[in-house]
């Protein structure tokens, strides 16, 4: 199996590289951004501030009563107090990493973990914590427009996605690529 | 050939991969309300269950247990998934290559119905009784299609017909109050639409103050995700939206 699963990495890679990943054609080297990895036990994992943290890169937005949920892309969700909503603040934040898409049923949060799916009692809204998780639901495995988690600083041609087991994308740096896909 | 075989041997892989880890107190639910998202939303909830789009697919979970969510459906459904917008016992899943319709009489496993394909492009969608309303921008890595607001009957599911095409530039969420639709315009602005005649969309207001991404209208209150965060507008009056306050970086 171990094998199996090398052999299919390789087959992906070479399948980069190799035949017309659409819109460009990798045969050279070009100036982009090549992907950061961190480990799957490190990044597929939830924490909380219970103070405000400051807004990075603003995502989707969810509502539930007084409550407005706001992704930070690829980082998590600021909690936003609209009881008055003249003075609708953020008031503290759930990091997510890899976080783009939220939905609330009663009192559980449903988020996106990079690729996983994470279960988030918010009943102490002074304590969210995670109760259950689904794995690897999403399909990340294609070259032409994977789903990105965690966005690139820029626009740019990416790097193929280096395909190893255990980990995500944390953080993109400029490099000398085979360009796979362009954002 | 050779890549779908590919995607299709690591998807295998990487739903045989799934597994559960984590267990938690079994808190019964105090309030099962659901909240509201907007219409760039890859999630979405209806009743027990739980609707994902990724790329390619559209799963369903059953949450009747959060303490152990369980998928029991995977569905191919397009190209370049975006979007999912609930409607009574619909989806409308805004995808690159089309809009495409499924119900969820049963909840379990959502059955086509109906789809519009058109030229490529990044196209979130909002419906009524009658009417899908769907933004097409066709700018940048989306694709080609014309910008604009797209109109289509749904009185017959299976074929959505188009009734009008309204140009405008770079069109991204929208948001529907009544006979009233918000659409997002990013650098452009927010513009604000009569539908009451969904063949013949009129401008009624525009507002330029922000770079608008998405909007929910949550009671009287228009909640917008702008390029550098959340702004809130009260809506009693729909065509006039009123500042209220703009969520700022503390």
């Amino acid at each position: 199996m171990k094998y199996f699963i090398l052999f299919l990495c390789t087959a992906m890679l070479v399948s980069c590289w190799g035949k017309k990943p659409y819109p460009y054609e990798p045969q050279v080297k070009v100036w982009g951004w090549k992907a950061v990895m961190g480990a799957d036990s490190t990044y597929k994992k939830i924490t909380y501030s219970d103070t405000a943290v400051k807004m990075d890169k603003p995502g989707k937005i969810y509502v539930k009563g007084n409550i407005i949920y706001q992704n930070d892309l690829g980082k998590g969700i600021h909690i936003i107090n609209n009881t008055v909503p003249s003075a609708a603040k953020r008031v503290s934040f759930i990091g997510v990493p890899g976080n783009s898409d939220i939905a609330i049923k009663g009192n559980y949060m449903y988020a996106n973990n990079y690729n996983d799916i994470v279960v988030i009692d918010i009943s102490n809204s002074a304590a969210p914590k995670e109760i259950s998780r689904q794995k690897n639901m999403f399909f990340t495995g294609d070259t032409y427009k994977p789903m990105v988690y965690v966005p690139t600083p820029a626009p740019g041609p990416v790097g193929c996605r280096p395909y190893t087991q255990d980990s995500v994308i944390i953080s993109w740096i400029r490099d000398s690529i085979y360009s796979c896909y362009y954002y | 050939m050779f890549k779908n075989i590919f995607a299709a041997i690591l998807l295998i892989f990487f739903c045989a991969s799934c597994a559960k880890d984590g267990a938690g107190g079994a808190d019964a639910l105090s309030s099962s309300g659901t909240g509201v998202g907007g219409s760039l939303a890859r999630f979405t909830i209806v009743g027990n269950y739980l609707y994902v789009a990724d790329s390619y697919t559209l799963k369903t979970l059953n949450i009747s247990n959060p303490n152990q969510a369980l998928q029991s459906n995977s569905e191919n459904v397009g190209f370049g998934i975006e979007t999912i917008f609930p409607y009574k016992d619909k989806l409308f899943i805004g995808a690159e290559n089309g809009m495409y319709l499924y119900s969820i009489a049963d909840p379990a496993k959502p059955v086509k119905l109906g789809n519009v394909l058109h030229l490529r492009s990044c196209d979130p969608v909002v419906a009524n009784d009658s009417f899908a309303f769907v933004t097409l921008r066709g700018s940048g890595r989306c694709g080609n299609a014309t910008d604009g607001l797209y109109v289509y009957d749904l009185n017959n599911l299976l074929i959505p017909k188009q009734v009008s095409l309204t140009e405008m530039p770079t069109p991204r969420g929208l948001g529907l109050r009544d006979s009233i639709l918000y659409v997002c315009q990013m650098t452009n602005g927010l513009s604000v639409y009569n539908v009451q005649q969904p063949s013949k969309p009129i401008l009624r207001k525009k507002l330029t103050t922000y770079a608008f991404q998405d909007v929910i209208n949550y009671g009287d209150l228009l909640i917008c995700y702008v390029s550098n965060g959340l702004v809130i507008y009260d809506v009693s009056d729909a065509v006039n939206p009123v500042f209220v306050t703009e969520v700022k970086n503390q």
